[in-house]
């Protein structure tokens, strides 16, 4: 599996919900890294960035709209596409469920290493992700 | 090309660093667009070196004293498009500016048409109190 078609199947395995499968292509030392100071690696981060997304979100889709990889690297320019309908537990707090659809601009850029992503930086706008909610700055502040 | 496209977006964040606005606009077109993430105190789209310097600019370097950009690293995406990804740092009202960014510029002929952000907006609103 290459760069792209390791990233193209994070896509769907993420879409179809489908935790196990997702999981299983991250290294076991797989560094993430997001917004809000969310830095990790091995197991735990990515399932604790699984649910995080999946459990207050759980319609929710990724849409790509540009994916470039090479040998060792991909990035991905997509939307997250999704119902707000259970608490999200970020960093800084929890937003309880506002029943509201977001559709947020992102990115990841990734490092891989074999049929694994080795390193999974994301990237996007929280103040956005919060006015789309409806709710304040203050909600899941982080400092 | 792509290797070209590279040394240009470094030589904008150099000239940014050094504090050489003029530097920085002579490598984008007169009427660059600039899209600023919606969540982050000056976001929308600007085009143009006046609108820029006036809304992005200008309020950035008044709200973050010693304000940085500093790209942990620039990768081309392909033969028009840079990604730059790094970390904001400056200090605000409130606290320290940590925030992490990715930029994506678009070059043609030479010369950067487009810029696009995606930033931790909320780390840097919450230092700068806005």
């Amino acid at each position: 599996m290459n760069a792209c078609e390791l990233m193209e199947r994070s896509i769907e395995r993420w879409n179809a919900h489908d935790e196990e499968g997702w999981s299983a292509l991250f290294a076991d030392d797989a560094t993430l890294t997001g917004p809000g100071g969310v830095r990790g690696s091995g197991a735990q981060i990515v399932a604790m960035f699984y649910g995080l997304w999946q459990q207050s979100f759980p319609d929710n889709q990724v849409r790509v709209v540009r994916l470039v990889a090479e040998d060792g690297q991909a990035v991905n320019e997509a939307v997250f596409e999704g119902t707000h309908t259970a608490t999200l537990s970020g960093p800084g707090g929890d937003v309880p469920a506002t029943g509201r659809s977001v559709s947020i601009p992102f990115a990841n850029v990734c490092e891989i290493s074999g049929d694994r992503f080795t390193d999974f930086t994301l990237y996007f706008d929280q103040v956005e992700l919060m006015t789309q909610l409806g709710v304040g700055m203050d909600a899941g502040r982080t400092t | 090309v792509s290797g070209d496209n590279v040394g240009i977006v470094r030589s904008i964040y150099e000239a940014f660093g050094r504090g050489d606005v003029d530097a920085v606009f002579a490598a984008m077109t007169e009427n660059i667009e600039w899209d600023e993430s919606p969540g982050m105190p000056y976001g929308g789209v600007y085009h143009g070196r006046d609108e820029i310097v006036t809304k992005v600019f200008g309020p950035i370097l008044t709200d973050v004293d010693g304000f940085t950009a500093d790209p942990a690293e620039i990768l081309p995406l392909d033969d028009n498009r840079v990604l730059a990804q790094g970390q904001h740092a400056g200090h605000g009202a409130r606290g320290p500016v940590d925030a992490r960014f990715i930029h994506i510029w678009t070059i043609q002929d030479g010369m950067v048409m487009r810029y696009q952000q995606l930033a931790d907006t909320k780390r840097f609103c919450d230092a700068v109190g806005k």
